[in-house]
């Protein structure tokens, strides 16, 4: 499952991810646009006990969230 | 484990406000986000209260701060068009709600750190309106995504204050400066900016804000953010008992005990801050990122203390009898309080309105 959440304010990308993680809990796929998003849903993926992997994407980043 | 980082980062902070109490800063307002941002809206003339006129540059600092430290570590993204408008009338009623209260949720930590019992009043209200912002977050709550502009919309803000600050130091005559109050008692200006530089990197590496620490606790059982918050008041805590400044009373310096207005001034920023998705000082922090939609967001929080002031908005503070004065409860006027009721009812508006999708959320 993958996720956009580029431009949105704070908490909107966590609660995005939450809720995607709750659909798809085996993978899901962030891109973001701000640094501070990457560190929020980074945190709360691992948190939940998720690898995290991060790629630069042009000016975006991409976060792949995994059991 | 990163708690306890950003515990101590917020300990370096409040160690950096102790030390512009220190140097000059007014004891309990060593950085308030609110009243420096009414100091400068001052200082330009934008409103005539004569003891609040300076241009704090701790502002400048945070803004250059955050800007440095994006451009170094590539973060810097020229952002806009997140509903502007709406930011710029929330960045309004955000800084009405804190000079009802007076002083921002940062100055509402220092003066509990202070003793001051009306600002752990004012906290119900600050929580009270965060916890009504994540009820319309959970709604779906959105402004809209911001899109990225050309670079020079971000910098613009950053560049201005940075002239603006270097214009107060050489022509100094174009700019009003209070002679006797709150405006007038200040750290000398170069440590004022290096603090707010040193503030503004840790703001921005750590992603301090003050609303988005209560948030993450009600929201995601989160306790990161706030550990910075409670690092800050640690700090200020401590210097405020080494100096003998910490006092178990109703109201410190600039500063009143209307219970209810102390309340509802903190719930508008709390909400507003929710609804923005950053405190006062995170608004600055994502200006220096380059967030178009932030910087409009300071620029309603300048018209909104101009406002505050010129239409009588902003509370007066409370004063014990004297000798030759007779004690004065202060809190806010009639037209305050219509104001904050005001400033509650267009909030609750962007909420229902915020949550209705549309093409861009």
């Amino acid at each position: 499952m993958e996720v956009d959440v580029r431009g949105l304010s704070c908490p909107e990308p966590v609660m995005q991810v939450a809720a995607a993680l709750k659909e798809s809990p085996e993978k899901v796929v962030v891109i973001l646009s701000e640094a501070h998003s990457v560190a929020n849903v980074k945190n709360y993926a691992l948190e939940h006990g998720y690898r995290v992997s991060q790629e630069a994407k042009g000016f975006d980043y991409l976060l792949t969230l995994e059991k | 484990m990163r708690s306890r980082k950003l515990l101590l980062w917020g300990i370096v902070t409040g160690l950096i406000a102790a030390a512009l109490a220190y140097f000059g800063n007014p004891k309990n307002m060593a950085i308030c986000i609110a009243c420096f941002v009414r100091d400068i809206s001052g200082s330009l003339k934008f409103h005539q209260a004569a003891v609040v006129q300076y241009f704090r540059p701790e502002i400048v600092g945070f803004i250059l701060g955050a800007f440095i430290l994006a451009l170094v570590k590539n973060e810097f993204r020229s952002t806009a068009g997140s509903s502007p408008m709406i930011r710029f009338f929330l960045g309004m009623a955000m800084m009405i709600g804190a000079l009802v209260f007076l002083g921002c949720p940062t100055r509402m930590v220092l003066r509990m750190a202070s003793g001051e019992i009306s600002a752990y009043i004012g906290l119900i209200g600050f929580v009270g309106g965060v916890a009504t912002g994540i009820f319309f977050l959970k709604k779906g709550y959105s402004l809209g995504r911001s899109q990225v502009t050309k670079k020079a919309s971000g910098m613009i803000l950053p560049v201005v204050f940075v002239l603006l600050f270097i214009a107060t130091l050489v022509v100094p005559g174009k700019f009003a400066f209070s002679e006797s109050g709150p405006g007038s008692i200040h750290a000398p200006w170069l440590i004022s900016l290096a603090a707010g530089v040193a503030v503004g990197m840790i703001a921005q590496h750590t992603r301090m804000c003050f609303a988005g620490g209560v948030r993450d606790v009600i929201l995601i059982r989160n306790f990161e953010l706030f550990s910075i918050l409670v690092g800050i008041f640690a700090s200020m805590t401590v210097y405020n008992l080494i100096k003998g400044d910490f006092n178990l009373t109703m109201f410190g310096p600039v500063a009143h005990a209307q219970h209810l207005w102390n309340i509802l001034g903190l719930y508008v920023v709390g909400f507003s801050a929710i609804l923005l998705g950053g405190c006062p000082l995170r608004q600055l922090i994502l200006t220096g990122q380059g967030s178009s939609d932030a910087a409009v967001t300071v620029l309603g929080m300048l018209i909104g203390a101009a406002v505050a002031h010129n239409f009588g908005f902003a509370a007066a503070p409370a004063a014990a009898a004297t000798a030759d004065a007779a004690a004065v409860a202060g809190g806010p006027s009639t037209a305050g309080m219509i104001a904050v009721v005001v400033c509650i009812a267009f909030l609750f508006g962007v909420g229902f309105y915020g949550t209705k999708k549309e093409a861009n959320s």
